[in-house]
């Protein structure tokens, strides 16, 4: 009956019963949890579940690209330059405040900190021929030079996330003057990474773009226009086969109805189903000239025909990364540490996963805390000169 | 809540009552039934109905020539038990068709193939084209279901063999739901990682983008025979757009870089 035992080779009929009685009670147990959570989830409604709630306003806009300033949450200014948030393009820079108590920005504006975020909008075929080019030294530029003017000229701070880490270290080593620091969080720098040691699950997406020539990823994005968000969230839901699998059915079952679990599985949901189209230029340059032929660290990575030079980073440099990220491996984000001086750069290893860097409470410590905390203590500016966050007054400030 | 708990144990009292008798009732009936069915399904050489079990069995393999037909024709009750990759079998997709007859493939790659006119059209060598994209994404697909099939095939193995019955008996069905989960996760996660799965998934990619292309072609076709623009037409005119808003931008951040 089982391997290795010394069971008769003929079914037992009563032996199988019993076993059959007990996975049956087994069942059961399980219809009435997920009974439970089917009723809360009919109780549920679209408007229950929120995310990014946190006020905010758009003060600058070039094509489908918005810059935002939050509004203060405290009367309490930190002494640091304003701190844009860049995400990437594969996702939602949401994913940064999902809900009241486990939201970055909101601990960043708890700590007095003025904060601007990006949206780059909703792709369509329309800006298939956006590059990286046009995003980094176009429209991120754009939104950092307007950050910069609001704060009367003087250098701003960045955090970095994921494909908009990249951008980010890309702009300051381009435009090192634009910036007062630098942070990153699971960022990949060196694309291949440590592709023979490999854990099992980690770093699907590096070899499986090694896998393809340039002609394959050219032929889907051709395809598309695009490259679709369908696609890449089908990718980012296979790397993980079992959850992916089992998360509307056991996955809700297991939560027993408990309304607060569920609302925080509906709001990661919400911000797993916004993904927008990446567009089809940049995404053949991400993934041929980044992922397939690592040119960042190569050095050989060229933006309106500049070459970037990591090693042109000349800012205190916040390198945030998740131990167990599986994709974007430690070994990707971690390099980064080679171009920097060793003076300027520090680290946080978070013990979790790509996403948990933000959305689990205990990144909200660890993560938020560590990035306030880092601000904080290397990129002070006079607080009396900060502008008004709200009216955008500015005063009359100096570099410290 | 409190209701409908009630009335699921009382349902389960009555099912599990009524199971304890049923199973009781047949252990004797079903060992009978088990010999008698695999008595009964092997076939015999020399029965006259075995001429036309040979002449399907040929037919089955001209179509399905991975598919072993005699196998099916073995499976019986007690087979089933001792051999579990053979009853898994049955569910392997890559069985059912996993490759076009070669002489389907001959016959439109000699359509496809024909040198085209200048004056005429070739309908049916852009139909046969169309055809070989179709086939080779059913043949894409196929051997991309095979190497997953055989991922879960190994998970089922390496399950049985690291956990007993006795733990399923022992009450602990939550843990053996997660231990399984934990080993086809491990074991599709091994998989993704293989050449042999990255090897099909560009075939599967490729033929699916084969296949996109393919309806675009027709697509357009169509619209240009009804004076639509098509999306080439549309992507074109974005692609000059962007470089002239390109240029723009450039110029703008020059002049501004002129005034200072």
């Amino acid at each position: 009956m089982t391997a290795g035992t010394d069971k008769p080779e003929s079914p037992d009929v009563s032996e199988f019963a019993e076993v059959y009685q007990t996975v049956w009670k087994a069942m059961m147990e399980a219809g009435n949890r997920a009974v439970k959570s089917s009723e809360t989830l009919s109780r549920l409604k679209q408007n229950d579940v929120q995310i990014a709630e946190t006020p905010a306003d758009v003060v600058f806009q070039v094509d489908k690209v918005t810059l935002s300033r939050y509004r203060p949450l405290t009367n309490k200014k930190a002494d640091t330059p304003p701190l844009i948030i860049c995400y990437g393009l594969f996702g939602r820079q949401t994913m940064i405040d999902l809900q009241e108590d486990r939201s970055l920005v909101r601990h960043l504006l708890r700590d007095g900190i003025d904060v601007y975020v990006i949206d780059w909008g909703n792709p369509t075929r329309a800006d298939q021929f956006t590059t990286l080019d046009d995003i980094i030294l176009g429209y991120l530029r754009d939104c950092v030079e307007y950050a910069i003017a609001r704060n009367d000229g003087r250098p701003v701070s960045m955090f970095g996330i994921c494909e908009g880490g990249t951008f980010a270290a890309c702009l300051a080593a381009l435009e090192p003057d634009l910036f007062s620091g630098l942070a990153l969080a699971i960022t990949p720098i060196d694309f291949k990474g440590d592709a023979e040691n490999f854990r099992p699950g980690e770093g699907f997406l590096n070899s499986w773009t090694q896998h393809m020539s340039e002609e394959d990823i050219n032929s889907v994005i051709d395809t598309y226009g695009n490259m679709p968000g369908e696609l890449t969230g089908a990718v980012f839901s296979s790397l993980t086969p079992i959850a992916s699998m089992t998360k509307y059915n056991l996955g809700l079952a297991r939560l027993e109805g408990d309304e607060d679990a569920m609302l925080n599985f509906l709001r990661m949901e919400k911000w797993i189903s916004d993904r927008p189209d990446h567009p089809g230029a940049a995404a053949k340059q991400w993934f041929n000239e980044l992922y397939r032929e690592n040119r960042l660290v190569e050095g050989k990575f060229e933006l309106d025909g500049r070459r970037v030079n990591l090693g042109h980073i000349s800012v205190p440099v916040l390198n945030i990364y998740a131990e167990q990220d599986h994709i974007v491996p430690v070994s990707c984000t971690r390099p980064l540490g080679d171009y920097i001086r060793p003076k300027l750069y520090q680290e946080i290893g978070f013990p979790g996963g790509h996403v948990g860097v933000f959305v689990s409470r205990k990144a909200q410590g660890v993560v938020a805390g560590g990035l306030s905390k880092w601000l904080i203590e290397t990129q002070k500016q006079e607080a009396a000169d900060t502008p008004d966050p709200v009216e955008g007054k500015s005063g009359k400030a100096k570099k410290k | 809540m409190a209701g409908s708990d009630n009335g699921m144990e009382q349902m389960f009292r009555m099912w599990q009552e009524g199971q304890n008798a049923f199973f009781g009732a047949q252990k004797e009936m079903a060992d009978t039934f088990a010999k008698t069915f695999s008595e009964t399904f092997t076939p015999k050489p020399k029965d006259p109905a075995m001429q036309g079990y040979e002449a399907w069995q040929n037919f089955v393999k001209a179509w399905a020539p991975s598919w072993d037909p005699a196998s099916a024709m073995r499976m019986t009750p007690n087979s089933f038990a001792r051999n579990t990759d053979e009853m898994f079998s049955i569910f392997d997709p890559s069985t059912w068709m996993a490759q076009t007859p070669d002489q389907l493939r001959v016959i439109l790659q000699s359509i496809a193939s024909a040198p085209q006119f200048a004056d005429l059209t070739m309908p049916q060598s852009d139909a046969a084209q169309s055809w070989q994209e179709v086939l080779d994404f059913q043949e894409a697909s196929s051997e991309f279901a095979k190497v997953i099939f055989a991922a879960w095939q190994r998970s089922y193995e390496a399950y049985a063999k690291s956990n007993s019955l006795e733990e399923l008996k022992s009450g602990k069905v939550e843990d053996a739901l997660n231990t399984w989960l934990k080993v086809a996760n491990r074991e599709l996660l091994n998989t993704q990682g293989t050449a042999a799965f990255m090897e099909a998934q560009t075939n599967l990619l490729r033929a699916a983008m084969a296949l996109k292309k393919r309806q675009r072609e027709q697509a357009e076709a169509w619209c240009a025979a009804y004076q639509i623009p098509t999306r080439t037409e549309i992507d074109d005119l974005m692609k000059t757009v962007h470089e002239l808003r390109k240029e723009v931008r450039s110029l703008k951040r020059d002049l501004a870089e002129a005034k200072k």
